[in-house]
């Protein structure tokens, strides 16, 4: 069945006929977790790099931030006990504008996420980031597949990776 | 890629980036390897006396024997001219590329070095 | 003093940019203040190319902290001074071997000398070009000489 990954949410399936998918990411990032050895996948809808800025949403919705939301996809990954077993993936980081005038979230939000995986020794694989296209990205549990629909003004195209 | 514990050879003046080196290529590829770590180019000929390695990865600015002179010191080798050669480097110009590829290396990797450029390098390579 | 092409200007603050982000998960923008580092110790490192350049970089403590840290994904006081000063220094030879690449293409032989600490900077006057950058809030400078 298709699980939908709102923003702010992290979701993680060990279903093979499962696909999590994340819609709308402009400057947000999702980012996806796969292991073929475990069957099993997560995606968080990551907005914004820094949780300082509103503690309180921190508290009801860790995952809407980078900082309080990565722990959340580390902590699931540690229950398997084998974190090389899981492949890392992110998407989304567009330079789009945001409500405040500013172009620099996306980017912010990848440092974050590339920053906080790297110091906890994770390495993401695969980069499908920044441009001013807004993706949708869907994970098949059973093969690792993401799905990439890319929307930029009136032009959509569509691609499919392997993982 | 070769079964079971491949030794990677990693050959850079440069602490800091040895160290990127190698999580990199344990993120892009596990960690199923064994590592040997060299601070120029006579250094590393000279472990590659004793030890088998199945990958030489090499920067190419280094004092004492730099990586262009190292390179052809191993294809003048018997023992050595099969071993798959990987540069890193921040330098890349087509005299540098045109030099590596009359010593048979097509895989180069632009500084900095990312698990994502080594899994793309090491696909071409057949080992991911 | 010696005006600065536009072409060579957005190669510096690109290879800055993206030197900084891809090693060190920095996000580093151009800066308009005029950073100030007291008796700070640099690094410097030689680029030839279609001519010569010396290539300077200073930044704050709590910068080289970020930079160090974020890079050996460790604590500054769990690493040696060796293992701090070869960080400062290879993101200096990234950042050498980018640049040569960004001002002159790939189609120049470039060369590239061994980057080493300075404890004098140079000033801010003739013969110089400044280049001040914000890195998340730490004041981080290059400086580009030119040497014939």
């Amino acid at each position: 069945m298709r699980i939908d990954v709102g923003i702010g949410e992290f979701k993680a399936s060990r279903n093979a006929g499962d696909t999590l998918k994340t819609y709308g990411l402009g400057s947000c990032i999702a980012l996806i977790i796969h292991s073929k050895q475990f069957g099993a996948g997560g995606l968080i809808h990551v907005a914004l790099p820094d949780s300082s800025a509103n503690p309180a949403k921190a508290r009801t919705l860790p995952c809407y931030f980078a900082d309080t939301g990565i722990p959340k996809v580390l902590q699931y990954i540690d229950c398997f006990g084998a974190r090389k077993a899981f492949s890392y993936r992110v998407f989304g980081g567009a330079s789009i504008l945001d409500d405040n005038g500013h172009f620099d979230i996306g980017k912010r939000n990848l440092l974050t996420i590339k920053r906080m995986l790297w110091k906890a020794g994770y390495g993401i694989i695969h980069e499908d980031v920044g441009g001013t296209v807004s993706r949708t990205v869907a994970l098949d549990i059973a093969s690792g597949s993401v799905a990439v629909n890319y929307v930029e003004t009136n032009k959509t195209k569509q691609g499919v990776q392997r993982a | 890629m070769p079964e079971n514990g491949a030794t990677i050879m990693i050959v850079d003046d440069s602490s800091t980036s040895r160290m990127i080196t190698k999580r990199c290529f344990g993120f892009a590829l596990g960690e199923q390897f064994t590592f040997m770590e060299a601070t120029d180019g006579a250094n590393a000929l000279s472990q590659l006396q004793d030890d088998v390695v199945d990958l030489i990865v090499t920067d190419i600015n280094m004092p004492k024997m730099d990586g262009t002179t190292f390179v052809w010191k191993i294809r003048m080798s018997d023992q050595l001219k099969r071993i798959p050669v990987v540069v890193l480097s921040s330098m890349k110009n087509d005299a540098l590329k045109a030099t590596l590829r009359e010593l048979g290396v097509e895989q180069f990797v632009q500084k900095p070095v990312s698990p994502v450029k080594v899994g793309e390098v090491m696909e071409v390579l057949g080992w991911r | 003093m010696e005006v600065i092409a536009e072409r060579e200007r957005t190669a510096v603050e690109t290879t800055v940019m993206e030197t900084f982000a891809e090693m060190a998960f920095l996000d580093v923008m151009p800066s308009n203040s005029k950073n100030e580092f007291g008796t700070s110790q640099g690094f410097a490192v030689n680029i030839a190319g279609n001519e010569r350049l010396r290539c300077y970089l200073d930044m704050s403590i709590a910068a080289k902290h970020a930079v160090v840290e974020n890079i050996h994904a460790d604590a500054w006081t769990e690493l040696s001074s060796e293992e701090i000063d070869d960080c400062l220094l290879e993101i200096l030879n990234v950042l050498g071997g980018t640049l040569g690449r960004a001002l002159w293409g790939e189609a120049v032989r470039c060369k590239l000398g061994f980057p080493e600490v300075v404890v004098m900077m140079p000033g801010r006057g003739d013969g110089v070009h400044v280049f001040d950058f914000d890195a998340e809030g730490e004041p981080l400078t290059v400086i580009m000489e030119r040497r014939g």
